[in-house]
C-alpha cells in the first residue's frame, strides 16, 4: 500500500533525518540506498530486475547516441522500452484479444503462447519507462547533453518518492539538482510537512470515504438519473483526491530532501475547456503525451484531428489494458477534436467574459464527469447507466 | 506581528486537526492509490 503502510513512515522517519545530517558528498549515496531499499521492499528482487536492466540500457544508449549518430540504436532502445511496457502491462490483454480474433477466423495460437502467464508488472513501470523514453528523445532528437554520471541517472530512475506513480520527472530539471544536494532551508520544512499532511488527508479522509459512498450506489440493482449523476460526480472527486493526495505526498517528500519534482494538478475542475482541463490534470503525464506523442505526430501543424485522437487513445490505454480505458481515450480525443473545430470556426465562443467562462466550465465539467463513468466501469455498465440517465422517476 | 502569530497558531491547529482525522480514519486495509495500479 506504499504511502499508507506503517513500514513506509518508519522508513521515512529514518531516511530523512539521516539525509539531513549526512555530509554533502554522501547525500547522493544515501538517497540511492534509500531508493533501493524502498524498491526492494515493495517490489522484491524480481521486481527490481527490469528497472535496473532498463536503466543500465537507457544510460548506455543515451551516451552512445548523444553525438547524433547510431539512429538505429535509438530506435532499438525506444522499441525495447515500449516493448517492456507492453510485455508487462498489455501481454494478457493482447493475448486474450488476439486469441478471440484468431478464433473468429478459425485459427488458434500455439499452446505455449496460449498458456503463457503474464508476469506481475514491476512497480512503477508505466512511469519509469516514460521517463527513460523522454531521456532518450531529449538526448537524441533535441540534442541535450546526456547524463554522464551513472549514479545521477540511477537516482533519476529510482528516486523513491516518485517511483511508484510519478510525478513523471524531466531529467533537465531533476539531474542538475543532484550536482549539489543540500538540506532544505529550515523555513521550507514546515511547508513540505504541510504538503504531506494535506496529501494524506485528501487520500484517507476524502477519497477513501467517497469510495464507501460509491460502493453503496454501485450495489444498487438499477440506476436513475440523479444516482448516475451523483456517482459520476463522486467518482470524479474520488480520483482527483486520490491522485492529488498521492502527488502531494510525493512532492512533499521530495521537498524534505530539497529536490523539486513536477506538479501534477492545478485545480483541474475549474477548467473552462477540455484543452485547459488537460493542462491542469495529471500535468506531468499530459505534458509528456504532448511532447513525445502529439507534437512528434505533427501537433496542430498537420492532421490535428488524427494527432489529437491518437494521443488521447494512447493516453487512455496507458491507464490500463482494458477497452474502457481505450474508449475513455477516444471519448476525450473526440471531445478535443470537436472543441478544436469549434475554436477554429467560432473563436468568439471561447471569450474571457464571465458568461463565456461559466458556459465553458459547465460544458467541460459535464463532459469530463461523464467520462469518469467510462473510466471506472465496464462498457456494459456504462450503457446501463447512460440509459438510467434518462430515467428520473423512483426506482424500487 | 499579532496577525502573523494568529495565522501561525491557526495553521498549526488546522494541521493538528487534519493529523487527528488521518489517524482516526487510518485503515490498514485502505484501497491502494488508484494510479499505483497503472
Amino acid at each position: 500500500m506504499l504511502f499508507l503502510e506503517l513500514w513506509f513512515w518508519i522508513f521515512v522517519a529514518a531516511t530523512i533525518p539521516v539525509y539531513w545530517v549526512c555530509p554533502q558528498r554522501l547525500k547522493l549515496y544515501w538517497l540511492l540506498l534509500a531508493s533501493v531499499v524502498f524498491q526492494y521492499h515493495f517490489a522484491g528482487p524480481a521486481g527490481m530486475a527490469p528497472i535496473v536492466a532498463l536503466a543500465v540500457f537507457t544510460f548506455a544508449v543515451g551516451l552512445a547516441v548523444s553525438d547524433g549518430r547510431r539512429g538505429w540504436l535509438f530506435t532499438v532502445a525506444w522499441i525495447s522500452l515500449v516493448g517492456a511496457l507492453a510485455f508487462y502491462k498489455y501481454g494478457n490483454f493482447l493475448l486474450k484479444n488476439g486469441t478471440a480474433l484468431l478464433a473468429s477466423a478459425h485459427l488458434a495460437l500455439p499452446p505455449w503462447l496460449a498458456n503463457w502467464k503474464q508476469p506481475a508488472a514491476p512497480l512503477g513501470i508505466s512511469f519509469f519507462t516514460f521517463e527513460f523514453v523522454h531521456y532518450l528523445y531529449e538526448v537524441r532528437v533535441k540534442r541535450r547533453p546526456p547524463v554522464r554520471n551513472p549514479l545521477h541517472f540511477t537516482l533519476f530512475g529510482v528516486f523513491f518518492p516518485c517511483l511508484a506513480a510519478g510525478p513523471i520527472k524531466r531529467f533537465p530539471d531533476f539531474v542538475p539538482q543532484l550536482l549539489e544536494l543540500r538540506n532544505p532551508e529550515p523555513a521550507a520544512v514546515w511547508p513540505a510537512a504541510q504538503r504531506i499532511i494535506r496529501g494524506l488527508f485528501k487520500k484517507i479522509c476524502i477519497a477513501d470515504l467517497l469510495v464507501e459512498y460509491i460502493k453503496v450506489f454501485d450495489a444498487l440493482p438499477e440506476f436513475n438519473g440523479p444516482i448516475v449523476i451523483l456517482v459520476a460526480v463522486l467518482q470524479g472527486f474520488r480520483i482527483y483526491y486520490d491522485f492529488a493526495g498521492y502527488s502531494d505526498i510525493a512532492i512533499g517528500l521530495a521537498q524534505l530532501v530539497n529536490l523539486r519534482v513536477p506538479e501534477n494538478f492545478n485545480r483541474p475542475y475549474f477548467a473552462t475547456s477540455l484543452q485547459e482541463f488537460w493542462r491542469r490534470w495529471h500535468m506531468s503525464l499530459s505534458s509528456w503525451i504532448r511532447d513525445y506523442i502529439y507534437i512528434p505526430l505533427g501537433g496542430n501543424r498537420a492532421h490535428q484531428a488524427f494527432n489529437l485522437l491518437a494521443a488521447m487513445v494512447l493516453c487512455g490505454l496507458w491507464h490500463g489494458a482494458a477497452w474502457n480505458f481505450a474508449l475513455w481515450g477516444v471519448y476525450h480525443g473526440t471531445g478535443m477534436v470537436l472543441e478544436a473545430g469549434v475554436r477554429r470556426l467560432r473563436p468568439s465562443l471561447f471569450g474571457t467574459s464571465l458568461p463565456h467562462r461559466v458556459l465553458g466550465w459547465l460544458i467541460c465539467y459535464t463532459y469530463v464527469t461523464y467520462g469518469w463513468l467510462i473510466f471506472f466501469y465496464p462498457i456494459g455498465t456504462v450503457y446501463q447507466m447512460t440509459k438510467g440517465l434518462l430515467r428520473w422517476g423512483y426506482i424500487g | 506581528m499579532g496577525l502573523y502569530w494568529l495565522k501561525t497558531i491557526a495553521d498549526i491547529l488546522l494541521y493538528a486537526l487534519m493529523l487527528l482525522a488521518i489517524l482516526a480514519l487510518w485503515n490498514n486495509n485502505a484501497p491502494q492509490f488508484i494510479y499505483v495500479a497503472f
